[in-house]
């Protein structure tokens, strides 16, 4: 829940950050700052905008940047303005995501503002990260690493899928598309490690957002598959190319065919279960820790996504009933009209 | 032309993700095609309970905007061909 302490426990890390990224857009050339304001005012929700609403729903996890202070407060990180610089880097991580994944849409040689733009966010990001590691050698070999898993994921990208079964709900489908997602959020949380003088514990983190990002990824994918269905390759959703293999047409799949796939109990077993089954893999690895926070967040998560997958079978039960007493009213003369073949043979 | 039952295709619709696809993007051709055939009143009517059909189909791009509040407001009023046709249906209405 939003109003839980996992989150209001950190309301003033969360002034902070918005004070110093409304001070980053405010520092920016004023031609790229419309755009600059888009990003963390609409596209990234970090700065209420004046006349801009934000539709979230109150029982969804909020991850970004309070897996940061949750992190420091278990690994016992007591330097508040590291704290922080952690759940600034997380902020900048994912601006710099944003802008870097739209780019990758559209023609960039067109957009050199948002090229401009990119550049001067992954700067801050980078300045942001060098402070929080005790070694430029640490701070190196992370960022080396995240821009190599990110240059991966591009490819995979960009390369057609085969059009044999690509099951899409498998480990292999989900880590592939995870990839940016891990590259964006796990720098910030070695950081934090490194900051603390805990390495040993990376390990742990890492498997931890492996998982929880597989899951959150079909999560993700059910929440943008209006927006995906348009774009190229359908973005490579899991979840559309879910319904195109059921559908038999890879990918050309059109709003009915996944509106029609939501209805079947099937699917949401297996889309729904699947995320809760990579979120329960992460509350386990995540318990070592022994943090209230990170374990109330993992309960919560697993519990809205249960929650989801119980309404939307109730909800397609209730659907094909209705669709079936309308049928029922239609069909029903058709019953005595349409003659079953042997009594015509007979006839 | 190979006929099927009303039954069969209910079967259909309710069972097969890819058919019920088809048959909400044109019921009246996908019926056609199993050898049903309507009257135009029927007709007609069909179209009234797929358009209201495809209305109410869960949606799970707008499930973060109160999903839940959507499915408990479902309301069920009798229509007026219930009325008509005697048939005890209900039409179901979601409420804004």
């Amino acid at each position: 829940m939003q109003s839980s302490r996992i989150y209001t426990d950190f309301n003033p890390e969360i002034a902070w950050i918005r004070r110093e990224v409304e001070g980053l857009v405010g520092s920016l050339d004023p031609s790229v700052q419309p755009r600059a304001r888009f990003y963390t005012e609409v596209r990234l929700k970090v700065i209420p905008g004046r006349g801009v609403t934000w539709q979230i729903d109150q029982g969804m996890g909020r991850m970004l940047p309070y897996v940061a202070f949750w992190l420091a407060d278990a690994l016992g990180l007591a330097n508040m303005r590291l704290r922080r610089l952690g759940g600034l880097s997380l902020v900048l991580s994912a601006i710099t995501t944003a802008l870097r994944d739209d780019i990758a849409d559209v023609d960039s040689a067109n957009n050199p503002e948002m090229v401009r733009l990119e550049q001067c966010w992954a700067g801050s990001y980078a300045e942001t990260m060098r402070e929080l590691f005790p070694a430029e050698h640490q701070f190196r070999k992370v960022m080396l690493s995240a821009e190599a898993e990110c240059k991966r994921y591009e490819r995979w990208q960009s390369t057609p899928l085969p059009n044999a079964h690509p099951r899409p709900f498998s480990a292999g489908f989900l880590r592939e598309s995870s990839r940016a997602t891990v590259a964006c959020i796990l720098p910030p949380l070695i950081a934090i490690a490194y900051a603390a003088r805990r390495e040993e514990d990376i390990p742990r983190i890492r498997r931890f957002l492996w998982e929880y990002s597989m899951g959150w990824r079909i999560s993700d994918d059910l929440m943008d598959w209006e927006e995906d269905i348009v774009a190229k390759e359908m973005n490579r959703s899991s979840v559309l190319v879910y319904v195109g293999d059921w559908v038999g047409r890879a990918r050309t799949v059109d709003r009915f065919d996944v509106l029609s796939c939501f209805l079947s109990d099937r699917f949401a077993e297996d889309a729904y279960g699947t995320i809760i089954g990579y979120m329960s893999k992460a509350r386990k690895i995540v318990s070592g820790f022994g943090s209230p926070y990170l374990d109330q967040f993992m309960e919560e998560e697993i519990g809205f996504q249960t929650h989801k997958r119980d309404l939307l079978i109730r909800s397609g039960k209730l659907t094909l009933s209705d669709l079936n007493e309308g049928l029922a009213r239609v069909l029903g003369p058709v019953k005595r009209r349409a003659l079953p073949p042997k009594r015509r043979s007979q006839g | 032309m190979v006929t099927v039952g009303a039954r069969n295709f209910l079967v259909k619709v309710n069972t097969n993700a890819a058919y019920r696809a088809r048959f909400i993007k044109d019921p009246i051709k996908l019926l056609a095609s199993e050898g049903i055939t309507l009257s135009a009143e029927d007709q007609t009517e069909l179209l009234e309970v797929i358009d209201a059909f495809r209305g109410s189909l869960p949606n799970l791009g707008t499930l973060p905007k109160g999903y839940g509040a959507v499915i408990s407001a479902v309301q069920k009023v009798p229509s007026k061909k219930r009325h008509r046709r005697g048939k005890g249906e209900l039409t179901p209405m979601f409420l804004p």
